[in-house]
């Protein structure tokens, strides 16, 4: 028979604790850190390259051309994050159209790093970190890790004319370089989005800042967003679709997509856009299959909506576009987001449309680049 | 009846378990791990080292603590835990994190690659 043998009642004592309290803090704002560094170039004038005025540009005599950063004063603080991953944002720019292809694209060329000595002269080369082929793009950005490094080297065999180069530009935030990354915005619209929001556009009353400097001017601090135009001449509903058509293994659309680093595609379907009176199903569609390939590079989609304006085809054509804008941010929350309130504001504003009903006055173009600028500065970084 | 520790034992429990942040030799600091409720790494700060000062009335205060920056976050990813781990990584003892009534109350939870952590008052207690 069993016994049954008592047991001791356990001591007791109160379980330690620990008490505590932080802060959970959004990035810091996002610099242009590169304006003022030292640079040089094989001819030319360099410092036109980072320098605050968009409107002064480096050319170079000939080719090969190289233009050469020196990285040291601030590459310091641009902190990794957990990955070890340290980008650099560049930004090579056609200035005055905005256009996504135009004069002012390198078609060949390499950025090289380079480890020697920040205080002595520049490096002739170094090692090759980035080799492009065939770019079409005016406006470009890499991403290059800058551990280490004092010098970058843009080294150009081949550009599709003249070129004109004024984008030497490297955002980084307070702490994590890659959400300044994030934050970026590529910028897709026609030809009267391109023209107005190019970095230096001409024509315009005053002298324009560039969109990221017009963001920091709203928010009154040091926030530069980069940002990366894509414009189309005569982009429409048509147009704009094809884009979807296949092209090689891809589309246009997805090959501007995948080729930024930045988070957020703005698509600025503009006045061009609503006189082809294409219709709700197709623009619907459209949309969502831009949406898709959004998601499937991890973008985010803004949909500025169509201007008002006055000209016939606009009036006529544009009722079913403006429905498939609206739905397409409704059905698809945190995917695809509302931007800025054209409509409203050119309704409420008409002295800026110009006399043909379609594109914007000097004063509405400059209007449209505040506009744009004020919703690029609610969005913040990469919130 | 319960157990009742006098203050020289609460102070040698409470400096036992706080000194063992400072064993090891693959980090210069012990760390804390801020984590999902999985848990996945989202932030690590780093302690001091010595990660806690001397227990008062089985009070430990902790030194100067580093600023951590999220990463791997799903944008957003939710904080619910803090792991307390030593100088070569292996955790010592865990807590809760929340915006409030946990025992590390941080001001949001909902965290975003880039985000930034930082402390501002940790203590570890023994009770009586």
């Amino acid at each position: 028979m069993a016994r049954l043998i008592p047991r001791p009642n356990p001591l007791s004592a109160s379980k330690a604790l620990v008490s505590g309290s932080g802060t959970v803090s959004a990035p810091g704002p996002i610099k242009l850190v590169t304006r003022g560094q030292p640079i040089t170039a094989s001819s030319g004038t360099a410092a036109n390259a980072t320098d605050s005025d968009y409107s002064s540009v480096w050319t170079a005599s000939g080719l090969p051309a190289t233009i050469t950063l020196n990285v040291s004063a601030f590459r310091s603080s641009i902190v990794p994050d957990g990955s070890g991953f340290t980008p650099f944002m560049l930004s090579i720019n056609d200035i005055f159209t905005g256009y996504l292809s135009g004069a002012g694209n390198f078609s060949d060329y390499t950025i090289q790093v380079s480890t020697a000595s920040a205080g002595g002269a520049p490096p002739t080369s170094g090692t090759t970190v980035v080799t492009v082929t065939g770019n079409i793009y005016a406006a470009k950005a890499h991403l290059i890790d800058l551990t280490g490094i004092n010098w970058v080297i843009i080294s150009i065999t081949s550009s599709s004319a003249s070129f004109q180069f004024d984008g030497f530009d490297c955002s980084n935030s307070g702490n994590v370089a890659h959400t300044a990354v994030k934050a970026g915005h590529l910028l897709i619209g026609d030809s009267i989005d391109a023209f107005s929001l190019a970095l230096d556009p001409q024509g315009l009353p005053g002298s324009p800042l560039s969109i990221g400097d017009q963001v920091k001017a709203i928010l009154g601090g040091p926030y530069t967003p980069p940002t990366q135009m894509a414009g189309i001449p005569g982009w429409g509903i048509n147009s704009a679709f094809s884009w979807l058509a296949a092209q090689g293994s891809s589309t246009y659309f997805e090959n501007a997509v995948a080729q930024t680093p930045f988070g957020n595609i703005d698509l600025l379907l503009g006045t061009n856009n609503a006189t082809e009176n294409v219709g709700y199903s197709l623009t619907y569609s459209g949309l969502v299959a831009m949406k898709d390939i959004c998601v499937t590079y991890d973008k985010r989609l803004i949909i500025h909506n169509v201007p008002w304006g006055f000209a016939t085809n606009l009036v006529n054509g544009r009722a079913g576009v403006d429905q498939a804008l609206i739905d397409i941010c409704t059905n698809f929350p945190g995917r695809v987001i509302a931007g800025a309130d054209r409509h409203t504001y050119y309704f409420n504003n008409q002295v800026f449309v110009g006399p043909d009903g379609v594109h914007f006055t000097g004063d509405g173009n400059a209007a449209h680049r505040e506009l744009i600028s004020s919703v690029i500065a609610i969005y913040g970084a990469g919130a | 009846m319960a157990t009742t520790l006098t203050t020289a034992a609460r102070n040698a429990a409470c400096d036992a378990v706080v000194d063992l942040l400072d064993i090891g030799s693959t980090d210069a600091t012990g760390d804390i791990a801020f984590s999902t409720s999985a848990p996945a790494t989202l932030a690590t700060n780093n302690l001091a080292n010595p990660a806690f000062g001397s227990s008062s009335t089985g009070v430990a205060t902790a030194g100067t603590i580093a600023q951590g920056t999220v990463s791997g976050s799903s944008n957003p990813s939710t904080v619910a835990l803090a792991l307390f781990r030593n100088r070569n990584n292996v955790e010592v003892f865990r807590c809760a994190v929340a915006v409030s009534g946990s025992d590390i109350n941080l001001s949001g939870v909902s965290v975003n690659d880039g985000d930034t952590i930082d402390i501002t008052s940790l203590t570890y207690t023994q009770p009586a």
